[in-house]
């Protein structure tokens, strides 16, 4: 880690400039059918979807390794992923609801995609309660319950193919058109270039609070 | 179940047209984009100061550890 | 794979017998799930004083998950206190057979409690019960099982926990949920006025591949997860 001192503020000094570019390329992209311009929501909710499920899965991978391995490399990536996938999963639950006012007239409906997108944003937010309150021992057994949250991945990305559902089928993304196609490949890009370096951030505070309790222990000798 | 789907979509199609046509798009996207903004930046800072406290305690404790 | 069946049967009958001596766990939970679907019950009928359509399959669900749960917590925190859990795990016994052992006995006496608890629904709301009789037990069953496979894992795991009372709902509601979702949508397709038992079939094959996943999850973490 320590020769990617340049790699956190060169990802995030891409990403920022990706941001700012964003919404020109946005409204340059031609407005859908049906749905008019409320549809520009697109471009930032499913991107951020697809960081977040990404990152459940990171998550999920650094739990296995914890089990195994007990490095605690491996719980500290677990940990920042999980908090990611918290902060990702709330942009999505937030601007979802806001794109689904205009487009459907409800803020919400029960069906299979939302229901199981807010049950894997509740379950890592568990995560991270159980982090906080389950004292001495509670990073071996948050690596039991990223597992599962890893799992849930897939089940909600294919949630919508199994049952036949208001919310847009995967095969609308592969399928996109050249104008729109490349506003959303560039948001996505400017996720993923966000994702990395928060990361690699988060995973440093860990690393020092570890660092922090070895020195206290230290000292007490 | 076909004929119960295409039933709710119907209801679905129904209510959307009564209830977004009231409802302008605009504020909704700016809603969006602004929250997704402040989401990012509220936890890049609040990520900034927790990294800047615990630098300076573990500066601290290791000064107390090389005096010792 | 033998000496692991075999010692998980060893488990699973001691719990039982302390279950068939005491009786303390199956009036508990019994009487709690009785006490949910009466709450419940009175929350969801219309002014006319009849249910709400629908109704009875969601809260058959919720009374055996919010009592199941409740019957996870006092099996483990028995083991607690007694110190047998350490017992269990120090002794010469694979890992695999402490949670099918915990696991088999935690299922009779989820089933034991369903029993009577699908016989109250069925008189309270005067569900279809012998609709499909076949269906409902395989949904009954399999869905009993998702629930109880994610829940002696978290269950066995906060053992140590101070906040286990609180964490083991919070831990273990979002994990199970689609499979409660899943014993629901079956129930009711089940028991609506002209039951449909293509549909509630395909939410079976679902909850059975819940289940698959669970079991086989569970058990690969649970030896790690439970080794200090």
């Amino acid at each position: 880690m320590r020769n990617a001192r340049w790699l956190v503020p060169t990802c995030l000094g891409i990403s920022l400039l990706m941001f700012l570019c964003a919404p020109f390329l946005i409204d340059a992209a031609p407005q859908e059918v049906t749905m008019g311009v409320v549809q520009k929501i697109f471009y930032f909710h499913v991107p951020s979807a697809i960081t977040a499920m990404l990152s459940a899965i990171v998550c999920g991978v650094a739990s296995a390794f914890f089990l195994a391995r007990r490095q605690p490399l491996a719980d500290h990536v677990a940990l920042a992923a999980a908090e990611l996938v918290v902060l990702f999963g709330a942009i999505v639950l937030v601007t979802g609801p806001l794109w689904a006012r205009k487009a459907w007239g409800v803020w919400w409906v029960w069906e299979a995609r939302l229901v199981i997108t807010l049950i894997m944003w509740m379950l890592f937010v568990a995560y991270l309660m159980l982090r906080r309150f389950g004292g001495p021992g509670s990073d071996v057994l948050s690596s039991a319950v990223g597992l599962f949250g890893a799992v849930l991945v897939p089940f909600v990305y294919w949630s919508v193919n199994m049952w036949r559902t208001m919310h847009p089928t995967t095969s609308v993304v592969p399928t996109l058109k050249a104008p729109m196609m490349i506003p959303f490949l560039w948001a996505l890009s400017a996720f993923l270039m966000l994702y990395v370096p928060l990361l690699m951030v988060r995973v440093r505070l860990e690393q020092g609070r570890a660092a922090l309790d070895q020195a206290y222990l230290a000292l007490e000798d | 179940m076909m004929l119960a789907a295409f039933h709710a979509v119907q209801v679905y199609e129904n209510l959307s047209q009564q209830a977004t046509e009231s409802v302008s798009a605009p504020p909704l996207i700016l809603a969006a984009y602004g929250f997704v903004w402040a989401a990012v930046f509220v936890y890049v800072w609040l990520l900034w100061q927790r990294i800047g406290r615990v630098e300076r305690e573990l500066a601290e404790v290791n000064g107390k550890l090389v005096k010792r | 794979m033998t000496g692991v069946l075999r010692a998980a049967w060893q488990i699973a009958r001691k719990d039982l017998v302390i279950e068939a001596r005491s009786r303390e766990l199956a009036s508990m939970t019994l009487f709690f799930a009785v006490a949910c679907i009466l709450v419940f019950a009175f929350a969801f009928v219309d002014d006319m004083g009849r249910p709400l359509p629908g109704a009875a399959a969601g809260i058959l669900w919720v009374a055996i998950a919010f009592s199941g749960t409740l019957a996870l917590g006092r099996t483990f925190e028995r083991e607690r206190q007694s110190e047998t859990l350490r017992a269990l795990l120090l002794a010469p016994v694979e890992r695999p057979a402490v949670y099918l052992g915990k696991l088999s006995a935690l299922l009779v006496l989820m089933l034991a409690v369903e029993l009577v608890v699908v016989a109250l629904v069925g008189l309270l709301f005067d569900a279809p019960l012998g609709a499909a009789p076949w269906m409902l037990s395989g949904l009954l069953l399999s869905g009993t099982i998702g629930f109880a496979a994610v829940g002696v894992l978290f269950a066995a795991m906060l053992v140590r926990t101070r906040t286990r009372d609180v964490l083991l709902p919070v831990l273990l509601y979002p994990v199970t949920v689609p499979v409660v979702i899943a014993g629901v949508k079956g129930t009711q397709a089940i028991f609506a006025p002209d039951p449909n038992l293509d549909l509630a079939a395909m939410w079976l094959a679902m909850l059975i591949s819940f289940d698959a996943a669970f079991i086989t999850l569970s058990l690969w973490t649970f030896g790690p997860v439970m080794s200090e």
